[in-house]
């Protein structure tokens, strides 16, 4: 034991990092307190692991992070450098962002947003079903192309994005479309969108050589990809889009 | 069989099979940048030097990648999910005899320096294994680290780190 002494404290930084990153969040906290060269590493290791974070557009903004019963706050007062670096490369079970943004929080929810991986989002969800993993909801049309697109980007599986007043456009819905066709991601797509985006990218794949209309169903479906994209209206008028990868 | 002769920092040489060290990034670039693959070069006669591993660790290192023969090769940045990362069971059996020793810990350097992401990843994961569910004082009992910590500092850690249970 006594021999491990010194090499357990000279460990090269980028191991000892190594070491930390693995860890979920309760241990790495424990770790950090076992003296000061293990506290720093603590800080400056990112791949921090929750269960929860919450994004209050509330007052400026603030961050809540759960991780089994602990949970830690960030408000607009905490330096930018020491969030970024709080949640650099970090992932999350469930993101939730709620409130009305201002420059100050969509500033925070974009640091956020650039390094933390998640596997369920819920933005102020009105409508939520069981169904849903993603779930959108927001008058303020914040939910934009740019956006609609880097979600998607960061999900796997099953998604829907519930976003009937947002500004998504056909040009956004393609995209998308394209992502699922490639198939390798098994991404799953269900969109609750505008009427306006959903007629104009119904248009749009009617005229398209490369799509098959089957006007029984009301699927698309890509001659070479053999993706599907499957249009319909729900009950209370809402428009939905749902695309799947090929099916093997 | 091409054998490729090694030479830990205690000048001892080790010959080892060609093919298993793709698996060493920095043993890999060695032999292409050395031509030794050319047949006209005579591989044996061209010891590697390896001067910050020592025999008895590259001896461990080497029955490493004899048992992960043909395993892919990680190329790259890792991008594992950290928290599904398993340590297999002759793994875990193969590191645990030194686990809180020294020597596991110069294998994980040693890792490390030759750039064998596979092993890299494995033994930090299982050093990593080591502090679940352990406080502070736990580990530094099981590692032997002194507490270098005033009770006052020790105080300033606990706040900066508020989570409340």
């Amino acid at each position: 034991m006594s021999q491990s002494t010194t090499s357990f404290l000279s460990l090269p930084s980028e191991i000892a990092m190594q070491i930390i990153e693995k860890l979920d969040q309760k241990d790495r906290m424990n770790l950090a307190s076992v003296n000061k060269r293990f506290f720093k590493l603590d800080m400056m290791t990112g791949h921090r692991r929750f269960d929860f974070v919450q994004f209050k557009a509330e007052n400026g903004g603030f961050i809540e992070v759960e991780s089994g019963t602990k949970h830690q706050k960030f408000n607009r007062f905490t330096m930018i450098d020491k969030f970024s670096t709080f949640f650099n490369k970090a992932t999350t079970k469930t993101l939730s962002i709620t409130g009305r943004l201002e420059v100050m929080s969509e500033r925070m929810l974009q640091i956020l947003m650039n390094n933390i991986e998640f596997d369920k989002l819920i933005i102020d969800v009105v409508n939520y079903k069981s169904h849903r993993i993603i779930a959108f909801f927001s008058d303020e049309s914040f939910i934009d192309d740019d956006l609609f697109i880097h979600l998607l980007s960061k999900t796997s599986g099953r998604t829907v994005i519930d976003c009937p007043n947002s500004t998504i456009t056909k040009a956004a819905l393609a995209t998308v479309f394209e992502i699922v066709s490639i198939g390798s991601t098994k991404k799953e797509v269900i969109s609750c969108v505008k009427e306006d985006g959903f007629l104009r990218y119904f248009q749009e794949l009617y005229y398209h050589p490369i799509y098959e209309y089957n006007p029984v169903d009301g699927v698309f479906t890509g001659i070479y990809s053999r993706a599907t994209a499957w249009f319909y209206k729900e009950d209370d008028d809402r428009m939905i889009i749902e695309m799947r990868p090929p099916q093997k | 069989m091409v054998l490729i002769t090694l030479v830990s920092s205690d000048e001892q040489n080790f010959p080892v099979e060609r093919e298993l060290l793709k698996q060493s990034g920095t043993i890999e670039t060695l032999i292409v940048n050395m031509n030794l693959d050319d047949e006209d070069t005579d591989a044996a006669a061209m010891p590697i030097p390896l001067p910050n591993v020592k025999g008895d660790v590259l001896e461990k290192v080497i029955q490493w990648m004899e048992h992960h023969k043909g395993d892919p090769v990680k190329e790259g940045d890792n991008e594992d999910n950290n928290a599904e990362i398993v340590v297999p069971q002759w793994d875990d059996d193969f590191f645990k005899p030194a686990m809180y020793g020294s020597k596991h810990l110069e294998l994980t350097v040693a890792a490390s320096y030759l750039d064998i992401k596979n092993l890299l990843t494995l033994s930090c994961k299982a050093i990593s294994n080591t502090f679940k569910g352990k406080t502070g004082p736990q580990i530094r009992e099981e590692w032997g680290v002194p507490n270098e910590f005033t009770p006052e500092e020790e105080e300033a850690i606990r706040k900066e780190n508020e989570w409340s249970e």
